[in-house]
């Protein structure tokens, strides 16, 4: 040990921590966060995925009249006494629970899967179900990463169409705006770069600004494709996205923050020697 | 009523929570900028806490949450004081009982050295562990340290010469 290493580790000691709040205050700000995420709809920028650089917008999950998910059922019935059944096949318990409460309904779930993915439900999505009765949630595997060999991934387009996924295996998907997580099942891509008026920045941005409210797109992820070891999160001026860019053993990464206006364009992804293998969008 | 995970949650906040500040207030120099900032990721650590605490490294994960909201918090400052035309970068004062001639050189690395040698020295982060935190190999976090020793060890010895050297 060197003197300058011991010096460090002496002036860490020297330092007085500041006061931190109570790890009760701590907890009840992040109960707060997350009942204010729960009820807003938002706007979203995420990336990676088939289409490229994505800039999205979940549907508004609090006003009942739209789904959460973009699946065209209603949530609501004509017997003021009972509630179509939201699908919520595809979420994690945690998830599908404040979304199910909020009609009414009761959920009953295995203990401790809050944050299983629901493989099947009892009603069926869309049945109406008297406000009180449970709707009944099978789990699957806990050790399974979320989306990869998943259900059908939806979402809306910046400009209305609803975007489809069949093979949720390669690209899963996910993203959080601020203090604000999106399950995968809400966002929607996808502004080809070149194909709408609207390029992902100018998008982004947009998005972004419709919810003065929240921050900025906070944290991002994605999975990387076969083959695929390591990606890069790359701006069109050429700087790389570093900070926060991790790779999980899952082989979901994630990225924060995404700043508006500080979004990569470009995902590329390289295999264990470091070569390209994809990128998205790819080179027109 | 406790919910799932609080307790386990509180004793993780209580365990890691003065490492992390210190290492912030380190940093950036700036005692309420570190306590916000830890406070922030630690509450959007029990947001997720479902999330988070299944994760190969929570603490990890907060270091780094709590490491970008220091620098949003910088960066607005920046902005801040460059529009209402104050200087920027108040300098901040070497808290009591600490080596004011260290607490200046680390202030004067460059900001990514500085980020290592405190994660590694005042965190005690494993050097696998600073890289993971600031999202880059174990590898650039290790030549990092190397750079930021070097530069640590010549500001030091400069300051000792003109020390010796002042009548």
């Amino acid at each position: 040990m060197t003197s300058i290493e011991q010096r460090l580790q002496d002036l860490g000691g020297a330092v007085a921590p500041p006061p931190l709040p109570t790890a009760g205050a701590v907890m009840r700000r992040g109960r707060q966060r997350r009942a204010r995420r729960r009820g807003a709809g938002l706007a979203v920028l995420a990336l990676a995925g088939t289409g490229g650089v994505l800039a999205v917008r979940a549907v508004n999950a609090d006003d009942g009249t739209r789904p959460i998910r973009t699946s065209g059922r209603s949530t609501t019935t004509d017997d003021p006494a009972t509630r179509a059944v939201p699908d919520v096949r595809g979420m994690t318990v945690q998830e599908a629970r404040p979304l199910i409460e909020r009609l009414g309904l009761a959920v009953s779930a295995p203990s401790g899967s809050d944050l299983g993915e629901i493989v099947a439900q009892d009603p069926a999505p869309g049945t109406p179900l008297h406000v009180g009765r449970p709707v009944t949630l099978q789990v699957a595997d806990l050790d399974r990463p979320r989306n990869v060999d998943g259900p059908v991934i939806r979402g809306q387009l910046l400009d209305g169409r609803t975007w489809t996924v069949g093979d949720s295996s390669r690209h899963g998907l996910c993203a959080t705006l601020g203090s604000t997580d999106v399950g995968c099942d809400d966002i929607g891509p996808v502004i080809a770069p070149g194909a709408d008026p609207a390029t992902p920045r100018a998008a982004a941005d947009a998005t972004g600004s419709n919810y003065p409210g929240e921050e900025a797109c906070s944290l991002v992820y994605a999975f990387l494709p076969p083959g695929a070891e390591n990606v890069e999160l790359a701006h069109d001026d050429g700087r790389t996205v570093t900070d926060g860019l991790v790779v999980e053993p899952t082989r979901r990464f994630w990225a924060m923050p995404v700043q508006p206006g500080d979004n990569p364009e470009t995902v590329i992804y390289r295999d264990a020697t470091g070569a390209e293998i994809a990128r998205f969008p790819e080179r027109g | 009523l406790v919910e799932p995970g609080g307790i386990e949650f509180s004793r993780w906040y209580t365990d890691e929570r003065d490492r992390l500040v210190r290492s912030l207030l380190v940093i950036g120099g700036d005692p309420e900028g570190a306590r916000d900032a830890v406070a922030e990721a630690f509450s959007r650590a029990y947001e997720r806490w479902g999330r988070v605490s299944a994760m190969a490294s929570p603490t990890g994960w907060v270091y780094r949450v709590a490491l970008n909201e220091l620098r949003r918090r910088e960066r607005r400052r920046r902005i801040e004081s460059r529009l209402l035309g104050r200087r920027s970068s108040p300098q901040h004062a070497a808290p009591p009982d600490v080596d004011p001639e260290l607490w200046l050189a680390v202030a004067a690395l460059p900001a990514r050295e500085r980020e290592v040698i405190v994660l590694r020295y005042v965190a005690d982060l494993r050097e696998r562990e600073v890289g993971a935190a600031l999202g880059i190999s174990e590898g650039a976090a290790s030549a990092a340290l190397v750079s930021a020793r070097r530069r640590l060890a010549r500001a030091l010895d400069a300051s000792d010469e003109k020390e010796a050297s002042a009548p």
